[in-house]
Formats: structure tokens, C-alpha cells, sequence
């Protein structure tokens, strides 16, 4: 190992994994909150929103399953429930199918809780064993997450019910409903057209100003973009560190190492790069955070993916040279 | 002879080391798909200013945003009327409004409903759209003159007389205007979209009788209302001049230049432009680093063969140029492998804002940094010494 970071190729090794862990660490936050941005320019909203009023039906059970076939998120506005902790009644909404993310961040504390509620609803819930609940109608519900947003308080006081709860099963004994049907991805006003004309309802497209930020499935392509990335240009850096090296392969050769004692050698030298360039980036890291420069957090889950990232990246990185070198042959490459 | 030799070696090493070549230009083409991406997402979410900006043929003018009439607020129209009314009298020709209608019109005793935007006829130039005049709108005073789309002509064609049906106005089509035409709906004022395509409507000198029938109508020009900056003159100047006119007619109205609302949505959106700058920021040094990383181990990989021609009398420059051709070939396949890939991926209208907005710059960028990085990588084997580079020998 003495002399390892003696030459320029495992500096540029260590830079290329570095610069490749630091992308594939915070691609996501870094993503994230350009989202979270975007869904506050836009107030939360869909680029295509629609509301539907549905009066005088007989059968709600029909009506929900009619609506579940529609695309987008369908989401019943307006309805009211007693809140027992404040003794009055408040506005809430009802998911009715979920196809597409929620415009605006929550934080998951239960997936199998009912509802989600509001920053400031939060004051309003009991803690049992490090969970939230609600207590709605003399009824004590498990809290599913918190509606968070930065700037506006418009979702701090909001109480939303999931599909999986008893309020939304309760909805099929509704004889009337006002709802609302978005979708970021598809205009579906052929599809709610065609709903309103056969149940008699009755809708209109909210105009809302939406400012679009990239393409479709924008978030996908820049992770697996990212991830390839990360993975190819350690390989190509990797290969001029073998290449440097072909004499040294070759006298080791001369003395009896076997490809597998090389690919032991290779890999412990790589473990010793790839953790080094691993804590640069973590160190780096902390440096920004703390003058606040980007919002980068570092916590347990980033240091296990750290940890995995070295393992993994080095035996994969080590494959490359281990090939080449076995093929270095004496004859063929003069000392 | 030289350029040959420079060629040749290239291509040479090129098909040497054909994986690693493959690697670097994949590792290239990923780099740029990313930027591709993340600068798309920027220019995707500025566009509708930008969109803006390219309706108007020159962008020298204060908008006026009238603000409606206040509940219990008798009279207010008229104050408004009175208020464009001055307008006109002040600024004469420079001074302009437009609004879009559905309008029922019966041609050739049919009914049929068509999209009409009315625009004052001075106006008329601020639009950047071209009409193409085949009958002289001069020629009757009494009839109001308008354009369809080309690909309305059909159904449309020049010279027909469409009657207004409540009104009895008539308006005659004297010419066409090519499809995909636009003009602006809200001026950045809220509203869902930027600029309205002008391919379903009938563009129509504006029609006073709407006004003389009601000055409810005046509802319709509430932020479509232009005063044209005079050669010389300061927009602060005027604005200031227009604030004082609206207060002796009682209107509330803001005025704004176009530079006042680009400002104010760049304050209303200051987070998200900083989210994309900061997303920005990480993909271009990502990039930047990864590949420059790349290009130089590649360049390391043939310092010995480098320095062997330097030996035989290659000059500086020569390899240098060599370095450069080798990573441009590299660059242009990458290139054409991520621009394609990411148009590919791309609906028809978000093509056109790739392509207007994003491949002209990244493609200069990219020139750019090969030319920078392979120079870096150039001058980190020249410093070293010949016989160091041909002999060195690590255990």
C-alpha cells in the first residue's frame, strides 16, 4: 500500500470516484428540492385541474368505481368533520384514487395510517408511542404523514383523508359529490367528459397557471443518467491506473502472483482509494452544509449508502484491471 | 501533409484502443444527457417569458393592467372609456388595445362561431406576426378588415364579407398569415398560458361598436392596453405621466414596462430559479470534473506515444492538435448520441424549446471545454520530462 497515492492515476481515480459519489449522494436531494420549488411557484397545483359536481345520486357506490377509472389524482373537496380536540368542524378533502405523487411535500410517519394533516394540525393530535392520531368524530385515527410546505400556510391546517380510509369507504354512501380531478401528466377532459355525461354531473376546467419545468419523467432520467454516469467514468479512470501499472503487474507475475492474489492486491488498494475519496466527499459535504451554502444533510441512511458505495464500487472498479492484467503476458509487453 | 500525419495518428490510437475510446465517448454522451436534461428543465422554466418577449416585434412600451371595477362602484366604465379615450387623444398612434372574442358571424347566410382578437389598428406592427395583404384594406372605409390563417383560407377565403350577427358590423378578410402564428394572452399577468396560437382565429382590425353598444366591454382590454415608447423618450417618464392621467379619469391601473414584469416574476419565482441554478451548478461540475477526469487518464494512457513523436521532431502545437482532434471525435459522437437520444424523448413542442434554447448553447460549451480540458491535459504531460514519460517503471 506505501506509495499508493504517489502517482497522478490514483489521484485521478480518486477524483473520478469522489466527483461520481458526490453525484450519485445527492442527485436526489439536489432534485427534490427543485420540486418542491416548482409545486410552490405553482400553489400546489396540477397542470390540468378539474372540478366536477355530482348531485342527487342514487348509487355512490357506482360513482366511486366510475371515478376510479378516470386518469389522475380524484380528490372529493369541501366535505367537513368535527374535529373533537377543537369542537368544530373542518373543511377536509378525500383521496379517491391516487395515480400520480401529491403536489406538494409530505413527510411519511405511518404508510398505514389514514390521514394526512397539516404542519399546524399536528398541535391538534396525541402521541402514543411515537405515533400521531387524530381524533375525528369521537373516532382516534392513525396520522399517515405531514403535509409540510415552506412558504405559504395554506396546507398547514389541511386534513387529508387516504384512499385506504374509512372516510373514503364511507363515500359510497354519498348521494352527492364535489370533486376534483388533476393530473400533471395527461389532459384527461375527453375521459371526465364522458363520466359527466353519462352520471349528469357537471364540469369545468380550473384555469390555474402552471409553470412546466422539464419533460416528462425528468426525475427518472436525471437518476439513472446520474447512476450510469458515476458507473462509466469510474471504469474509463480506472483503466489508465492499470495501464500505468503493466510492469509492475508483470514482475509480480514473474514471482508467482496468481490473478486472484492480484485481484486481492487491486482490491484492497482500491477499498483504501474509494474511502478516502468517500470521506473527502463526506467532508466536503459537512463544510457546505454548515455555511449553508446548499441544503445537504448528512445522516445514518447516507453513511450506510456510503459504505455500501465503497464496497461495491471497488469490487466493480477491480474487474477492469484484474481483466487487463491477466492478460499482460511477458512476451508480449517488454519490461 | 501535417494535418494528414495529425489525422492519421489519431485515428490510429483511436482504433487502438477501440473500448476505451467507446468508454469515453459513453461516458461523454451520459455527461451531456445529463446537462441536456437539467438544462432543459431551466430553459423549460423561463420559457414562457421568453415566449413572450417573441410575440412582440420590439419590446419598448408600458403595458396597462386596469384593475376591475370595485363592487358598488357606479360610473367605473365609463371612467375607463374616458380614460383610453385620453389616451388616444395623448399618444395618438403609439397608444393601442387588443382583445380576443368568440364572435358569431354569419358568412354567406351561415351562422358559425369563430375566434376573434381585435387589435387597435396601430397596433398592429407591435405584433410580430406577418400578414399577407391580397386585397387593399384602404379601399372601403366602412368595412373592417381581418386575416385568417393560411389554413383557413378554405373555408375563409380572401375577400369574404363575415357579418357580425349582434352587432351587423362587417368585416372583410383582405389577406392570410402563416400558421403558428401567436400573440399574447396576459402579458405575464397570471394566466394559464403565455401566448394564444393564432391558427383558429381571425385576426380583425378592433371593432368600436362593442365599445358604443356597452362600456362593459372595456372588461375585455383590462390588461391589453399599450403605449409605445417615442424614439428618445424614458419609460419611467411616461409611466409616471400615465399613473396621473389614470388618476384624474379615477382608474386604478398598474403600469409596467416588460423589463418591470420580467423583474417581478423573477422575484415571485426567486426559489425555483434558485433550485434550478443549484441543480445547475452540481451537473456542470459533475460533468465538467468526470470528464475532464476522463480525458485526462486517456491522454495519460498515450503520453509514452506522445512523447516518442516529440523525440522524432513533432512540434508542440502538432500534438497538441492531435490530442484535440482525437477528443473532438470522441465529442461528436457523444454529442450526437445524447442530443439525439434526449430529443427523442421529447414531445413536439418541448423539441422546439431544445432546440431553440438549449442545444445552441450547450454545443458551444461543449467546443469550448474540449478544446480547454484536452490543453489541461496537454500541458500536465508536457511539464513532465520526455525521458521520464518513454522510461518510467513503478514497483
Amino acid at each position: 500500500m506505501r506509495g499508493l497515492f504517489r502517482h497522478l492515476s490514483t489521484w485521478l481515480l480518486l477524483v473520478g470516484i469522489a466527483v461520481s459519489f458526490f453525484a450519485f449522494l445527492n442527485a436526489a436531494s439536489i432534485y427534490q428540492q427543485v420540486e418542491y420549488a416548482i409545486s410552490e411557484v405553482n400553489a400546489y397545483n396540477y397542470k390540468y385541474m378539474y372540478s366536477i359536481s355530482l348531485l342527487n345520486t342514487s348509487d355512490g357506490e357506482k360513482v366511486i368505481e366510475k371515478l376510479k377509472k378516470l386518469p389522475g389524482n380524484i380528490i372529493v373537496t369541501g366535505a367537513y368533520v368535527y374535529l373533537d380536540s377543537l369542537e368544530q368542524y373542518q373543511e377536509c378533502e378525500v383521496i379517491i384514487k391516487q395515480a400520480e405523487p401529491l403536489p406538494y411535500m409530505v413527510k411519511v410517519t405511518n404508510e398505514a395510517g389514514e390521514i394526512y394533516v397539516g404542519k399546524e394540525m399536528l398541535e391538534q393530535c396525541i402521541t402514543e408511542n411515537g405515533e400521531y392520531y387524530i381524533s375525528i368524530d369521537g373516532n382516534k385515527l392513525l396520522v399517515a404523514g405531514v403535509i409540510e410546505s415552506k412558504k405559504t400556510d395554506v396546507l398547514n391546517y389541511k386534513l387529508l383523508f387516504r384512499e385506504n380510509s374509512e372516510m373514503a369507504e364511507q363515500l359510497t354512501k354519498s348521494d352527492a359529490f364535489s370533486m376534483e380531478c388533476n393530473s400533471n401528466y395527461t389532459d384527461m377532459k375527453q375521459e371526465i367528459s364522458d363520466f359527466c355525461k353519462e352520471m349528469h354531473a357537471e364540469y369545468s376546467s380550473i384555469s390555474e397557471r402552471y409553470i412546466e419545468v422539464g419533460s416528462q419523467n425528468a426525475d427518472e432520467k436525471f437518476y439513472n443518467t446520474i447512476t450510469f454516469f458515476a458507473i462509466v467514468n469510474c471504469i474509463v479512470i480506472s483503466e489508465f491506473w492499470i495501464l500505468r501499472r503493466k510492469k509492475e503487474v508483470l514482475i509480480r507475475k514473474i514471482f508467482g502472483y496468481s490473478d486472484l492474489k492480484l485481484f486481492f492486491l487491486f482490491y484492497r488498494q482500491m477499498l483504501l482509494v474509494s474511502s478516502s475519496a468517500v470521506v473527502a466527499v463526506l467532508l466536503i459535504e459537512a463544510c457546505l452544509s454548515r455555511f449553508a451554502l446548499i441544503d445537504i444533510s448528512i445522516d445514518i441512511q447516507k453513511a450506510v449508502v456510503s459504505v455500501l458505495f465503497v464496497v461495491l464500487v471497488s469490487f466493480v472498479l477491480v474487474l477492469t484491471p484484474v481483466y487487463k492484467a491477466a492478460k499482460f503476458t511477458i512476451d508480449k509487453e517488454a519490461i | 501533409m501535417q494535418i494528414r500525419f495529425l489525422l492519421r495518428k489519431a485515428t490510429e490510437y483511436v482504433f487502438r484502443r477501440k473500448l476505451n475510446f467507446l468508454l469515453t465517448t459513453l461516458v461523454i454522451a451520459t455527461a451531456l444527457y445529463m446537462l441536456c436534461n437539467v438544462f432543459f428543465m431551466s430553459a423549460k422554466s423561463t420559457y414562457y417569458i421568453y415566449e413572450t418577449k417573441q410575440v412582440f416585434s420590439d419590446t419598448d412600451f408600458v403595458n396597462l393592467n386596469i384593475l376591475m371595477a370595485e363592487q358598488d362602484s357606479a360610473g367605473y366604465y365609463d371612467n375607463v372609456e374616458w380614460f383610453i379615450h385620453k389616451l388616444d387623444e395623448e399618444y395618438g398612434e403609439n397608444a393601442g388595445k387588443y382583445m380576443f372574442l368568440p364572435v358569431n358571424y354569419i358568412q354567406d347566410g351561415m351562422e358559425k362561431r369563430e375566434n376573434t382578437l381585435y387589435i387597435d389598428d396601430d397596433l398592429f406592427n407591435l405584433c410580430r406576426v406577418s400578414f399577407h395583404e391580397e386585397i387593399n384594406h384602404a379601399d372601403d372605409k366602412n368595412m373592417l378588415y381581418g386575416y385568417v390563417c393560411k389554413d383557413k383560407l378554405g373555408d375563409i377565403p380572401v375577400g369574404t364579407i363575415l357579418e357580425n350577427a349582434n352587432l351587423g358590423t362587417k368585416t372583410m378578410v383582405v389577406g392570410y398569415f402563416e400558421k403558428g402564428e401567436k400573440w399574447s394572452s396576459n402579458l405575464l399577468f397570471h394566466s394559464q398560458e403565455a401566448v394564444v396560437c393564432l391558427d383558429d382565429y381571425i385576426v380583425s382590425v378592433m371593432d368600436e361598436a362593442y365599445f358604443e353598444a356597452s362600456s362593459m366591454f372595456y372588461t375585455n382590454v383590462y390588461n391589453s392596453v399599450y403605449v409605445r415608447l417615442t424614439q428618445g423618450e424614458h419609460a419611467e417618464t411616461l409611466k409616471k405621466e400615465i399613473k396621473k392621467l389614470a388618476n384624474e379619469c379615477g382608474i386604478k391601473c398598474y403600469v409596467n414596462t416588460m423589463d418591470d414584469l420580467v423583474a417581478e416574476q423573477k422575484k415571485e419565482n426567486a426559489d425555483l430559479w434558485r433550485a434550478i441554478g443549484i441543480m445547475l451548478c452540481f451537473a456542470v461540475f459533475v460533468a465538467m470534473i468526470g470528464v475532464g477526469a476522463a480525458f485526462l487518464s486517456d491522454v495519460l494512457c498515450w503520453q509514452k506515444e506522445l512523447a516518442i513523436m516529440h523525440v522524432y521532431g513533432v512540434s508542440e502545437g502538432s500534438l497538441f492538435w492531435m490530442i484535440v482532434f482525437e477528443n473532438l471525435l470522441k465529442a461528436i459522437l457523444g454529442v450526437s448520441i445524447a442530443f439525439s437520444l434526449f430529443a427523442h424523448s421529447l414531445n413536439q413542442e418541448d423539441k422546439m424549446i431544445y432546440l431553440q434554447r438549449v442545444v445552441p448553447k450547450l454545443f458551444i460549451g461543449v467546443v469550448l471545454f474540449i478544446i480547454c480540458a484536452s490543453y489541461i491535459a496537454f500541458r500536465t504531460i508536457w511539464h513532465r520530462r520526455v525521458m521520464t514519460i518513454i522510461g518510467e517503471a513503478r514497483l
